[in-house]
């Protein structure tokens, strides 16, 4: 595999590397269409009704001027990660490259993750009966793919790479544009990042009025 | 359409259902009961064994007692109750449960050494002062590595990330004790030592009321995600409980009646009413556990 082939994302391993693997979502570029969720669950055989990658959306105006917004959400990847703080087993853990993963041989399932994560990232396995999350598909990274979602994108909408190698895609990203980090007063430092955060954050604060979810599961609030 | 919808796509669970539930509000109650009951089984042991005999066995007692129905809750909480066992050995010691298992494997060994203290068995009587410093040691771990284990987990939960949690379930743990003592006592019928419990939970629920005061005024202006938490437990969700059960049930009522039985220097209060009043206590300290543990996860994260 090509460097210049959208696929290749270097093949560096995990443990004692210099590699910071994240991601840029673009947000301008994002149309919604849940490829990437769908394409997480297959890739990662992840349960009916729960998710690793999914997309929030926010719908705001008044017809005929009404416009839509996404936010495609996964684990975050922090480099001080709360999560690896509070678990009691050492089940989850960073691993060299920053991807943060979770050991399901070893979690006990106390959920001590869950209520750690700021971001809502975590669920629980119904099958393995563990912490379960977005691993950034380290089992493609490994050999030199990109994780699903990104693979999967129909808008390219999703820039994966190596944060520490300022000739990559993402670097070069990272530097030609403004990006954000979701909720960065958490101190945890997210490793993706997101360009067209502020249109969505300011469409929320404007005032959620209603709130609709699918399948009749509402959450009760916006995020952010 | 008018205005801003917000749709989500749940990415886990339903509405309602949080990681910590019912389980890790009873295990908080109970583990505060061990740890309360040891510390004044011990204080009382400590400060006169023939007058505080009787407090001092029945808060031996209890704190095996609550040990030993706590430990088998807190392992039923788990997915994959099974593997509880492998926390002996790969502890991770930046996690408060950790430390948590360990102090409250700790109390559970001092609770059996202090019951052979109370029973006056001559092996363990040179080791008095020793069993019972060690054993309040792992008390006050056990009260406090609960709140630790909220209080870390992230600032995006501004009820747990309160600097105050960490006193209250201290505070509460030692009241939760003292009142189920104090019922067990007073249903007993013996009124010794009575009127020296009812004084120190006077005092502490003095401090418990100032305490969950802290908690809603800092929260309430430390962040608009605090503003919100704090409104839920005002006038939200948790409002009926917070009112109802803990400031009118477990705070202002038995401040009110321990209080006038220390100014009218009551010298053996009633015993009925004494079982009421830390029967309320009780209740208030559960509602409490309660509504910190859900508080702590009713706004919505990123």
């Amino acid at each position: 595999m090509e460097r210049n082939d959208q696929h290749y994302v270097g093949e560096k391993e995990g443990a004692g590397s210099k590699v910071r693997w994240g991601m840029v979502v673009d947000l301008r570029r994002c149309i919604g269409c849940h490829a990437c969720s769908i394409a997480c669950k297959a890739e990662n055989e992840v349960p009916v009704g729960v998710f690793r990658a999914w997309v929030k959306y926010v719908d705001k105006g008044t017809y005929p001027n009404v416009t839509r917004q996404f936010l495609p959400r996964l684990c975050n990847h922090c480099k001080s990660p709360s999560c690896v703080r509070v678990c009691p087993t050492k089940a989850t853990y960073k691993r060299g490259d920053g991807a943060v993963v979770v050991d399901n041989n070893k979690c006990i399932g106390c959920r001590s993750c869950m209520t750690a994560c700021p971001y809502d990232a975590r669920f629980l396995n119904a099958v393995t009966k563990t912490a379960d999350k977005c691993t950034f598909c380290v089992h493609r990274i490994e050999k030199g793919l990109l994780p699903a979602c990104v693979q999967s994108c129909l808008g390219r909408a999703r820039i994966f790479g190596d944060l520490n190698d300022p000739g990559s895609e993402i670097s070069r990203y990272v530097a030609r544009n403004p990006v954000k980090q979701l909720n960065p007063a958490t101190g945890n430092d997210p490793s993706v990042f997101y360009i067209g955060l502020e249109e969505y954050v300011e469409t929320l604060r404007g005032g959620v009025t209603s709130i609709a979810g699918t399948e009749g599961l509402l959450e009760q609030r916006g995020d952010i | 359409m008018n205005g801003i919808v917000s749709y989500n796509v749940p990415h886990f669970f339903g509405e309602g259902l949080v990681p910590w539930g019912m389980l890790i509000v009873i295990h908080f109650f109970l583990s505060g009961m061990a740890a309360g009951s040891f510390i004044a089984s011990a204080a009382a042991s400590y400060l006169d064994d023939e007058k505080y005999k009787k407090i001092a066995s029945i808060g031996a007692y209890l704190a095996l007692l609550s040990i030993m129905v706590d430990v088998p809750i807190l392992i039923l909480d788990l997915d994959r109750p099974l593997r509880f066992i492998t926390l002996m050995y790969r502890g991770s010691i930046t996690a408060p449960l950790t430390w948590g298992v360990w102090f409250l494997m700790g109390l559970g060994l001092f609770s059996l050494l202090n019951i052979a203290l109370q029973r006056g068995m001559e092996a363990v009587k040179s080791y008095k002062k020793l069993i019972l410093i060690l054993g309040s040691i792992c008390a006050v771990g056990v009260s406090a590595y609960t709140a630790v284990a909220l209080n870390i987990a992230t600032d995006a939960r501004p009820i747990w990330s309160n600097g105050s949690v960490i006193p209250i379930f201290m505070v509460a743990s030692l009241i939760t004790g003292i009142a189920a003592i104090s019922l067990i006592v007073s249903l007993s019928g013996v009124k010794k030592g009575l009127s020296s419990l009812n004084t120190a939970n006077a005092v502490l629920l003095i401090f418990q009321l100032l305490l969950v005061g802290f908690l809603i005024i800092t929260a309430s202006t430390s962040s608009q995600l605090g503003r919100e938490a704090a409104g839920e437990i005002l006038s939200g969700g948790l409002s009926v409980v917070f009112w109802a059960g803990l400031v009118v049930v477990g705070l202002v009522v038995p401040v009110i009646v321990s209080w006038s039985n220390l100014l009218a220097k009551v010298a053996e209060p009633r015993a009925g009413m004494t079982a009421l009043i830390s029967a309320m206590v009780l209740v208030g300290v559960f509602v409490l556990r309660y509504i910190i543990v859900y508080g702590g996860q009713i706004i919505p994260l990123t």
